[in-house]
């Protein structure tokens, strides 16, 4: 019997998809995508995700935009917009924003690099690897940093009446960042990753094997 | 629909949704990734009901209370989110008037009609148009994140404009409703199972 996978949106019994490069499998159904294949899927995604890390490390450290009005100047780090919620008491908010632009993206990054560099480099299987790879399946959804960029848009627009308006580099890094963030993501599609991750581990077994006996 | 087509919840098989494996129907936990597995995420809108109405109530402060106060020279301006979104329209920010007011006006209620249709719609058993409304899911799915825009933009303005007496901007509790409002609609539609929509009709 062929390998079988079922569609996620419709639960539609369908052969396992082989896809070579720049191809997506449908559901024949309704139609929902099944599977991607870029180019170099999960390579792209490693090295996104490797200079996402640094990105955001200059996106923290460098001052994001500054505004002056009337001889009064205000600038603001990448950080501080949910910690000027915390200011002013709505702690609450501060944490949602502080987890869904720092930590679930940090997250993702650290956990993609942790997960595919042994993996692609090494051929080898991080421990944890299965625990970490759910989370950050889970996580894509909440990180919000795109969502984020077109906010700054529009706030700008709004700021641009009222003071000038001046860009710092950490906005400019948290552009290509967020560029970069949607690149690694994009790249990484479930059913490959999973597919690879049991290639590997396959792999590992076959290595390990005449060492034994 | 032709007999060809089979579901894996025919064929006794469930289909882990973290990492798309086929697992016989009498295991509790996937075989390859050791999450958590159900035929079915919550069958009886349980969850999803309850984050929609959640979602209702608190729609209600979102809109009433101030989501932001401009505070300068002494004299506060406070505004609700309709008044931002004629505020922006009035000042000639047509496109940015236009985005705040699909992400945080349009999407939210849109959102909330939708997952009651959905939910209705299986509970009568209405048996047509299951592609659009899978189709309407995944539209749903997909853009409930960008309803988040306009409590950032809360956060860029509370944290920018701090310049002392000249001008300040205080952030208001329509902003924390309003971030509950998206985050429940958000967990609403998480919790609701597309696969429902095509099991209700197969059945009969």
């Amino acid at each position: 019997m062929a390998r079988m996978i079922a569609c996620r949106h419709c639960d539609t019994l369908v052969e396992y998809p082989t896809l070579s490069h720049a191809e997506s499998a449908y559901c024949p159904v309704c139609n929902y995508r099944i599977s991607i294949r870029p180019k170099y899927s999960l390579q792209f995604t490693l090295s996104f995700s490797i200079s996402c890390m640094f990105l955001l490390f200059i996106t923290n450290v460098f001052p994001f935009i500054s505004i002056n009005a009337n001889g009064n100047s205000q600038t603001m780090y990448f950080i501080e917009s949910s910690f000027a919620f915390f200011e002013q008491g709505q702690w609450l908010l501060s944490i949602f924003v502080f987890m869904s632009l720092f930590v679930f993206p940090l997250i993702i990054i650290l956990g993609l690099i942790y997960i595919l560099y042994p993996m692609i480099f090494m051929r080898k299987v991080a421990p944890g690897t299965h625990f970490l790879a759910r989370i950050i399946f889970k996580m894509k959804s909440w990180n919000m940093i795109d969502v984020y960029l077109i906010a700054i848009l529009a706030s700008l627009t709004k700021l641009m009446s009222l003071a000038q308006v001046e860009f710092g580099y950490g906005l400019w890094a948290y552009m290509t960042f967020s560029v970069f963030l949607a690149a690694a993501l994009g790249n990484l599609d479930k059913i490959r990753f999973w597919h690879y991750l049991d290639k590997i581990l396959c792999h590992q077994k076959l290595k390990q094997q005449p060492n034994k006996i | 629909m032709s007999s060809k087509v089979k579901t894996a919840a025919q064929q006794n098989l469930i289909l882990c949704l973290n990492c798309y494996h086929l697992n016989s129907k009498s295991n509790s936990n996937c075989s390859r990734c050791l999450g958590r597995i159900e035929l079915r995420k919550d069958p009886n809108f349980q969850w999803t009901l309850a984050w929609l109405f959640t979602a209702i109530i608190l729609y209600v402060p979102a809109n009433v209370l101030p989501v932001m106060t401009t505070v300068s020279f002494g004299l506060s301006l406070p505004n609700t989110i309709v008044s931002g979104v004629i505020d922006l329209w009035q000042h000639g920010s047509y496109i940015i008037a236009l985005v705040i007011f699909f992400a945080s006006i349009v999407i939210p209620i849109f959102k909330i009609c939708v997952i009651a249709w959905l939910v209705i719609s299986i509970k009568l058993g209405y048996g047509v148009a299951k592609k659009q409304r899978t189709k309407l899911y995944r539209f749903i799915e997909w853009i409930g994140r960008w309803s988040m825009i306009d409590v950032y933009v809360v956060a860029i303005l509370v944290a920018l404009i701090q310049l002392g007496g000249v001008m300040q901007i205080e952030p208001g509790w329509a902003a924390l409703a309003f971030c509950g409002v998206v985050l429940a609609t958000m967990f609403s539609a998480n919790s609701f199972d597309p696969r429902l929509i095509w099991d209700s009709i197969k059945e009969k």
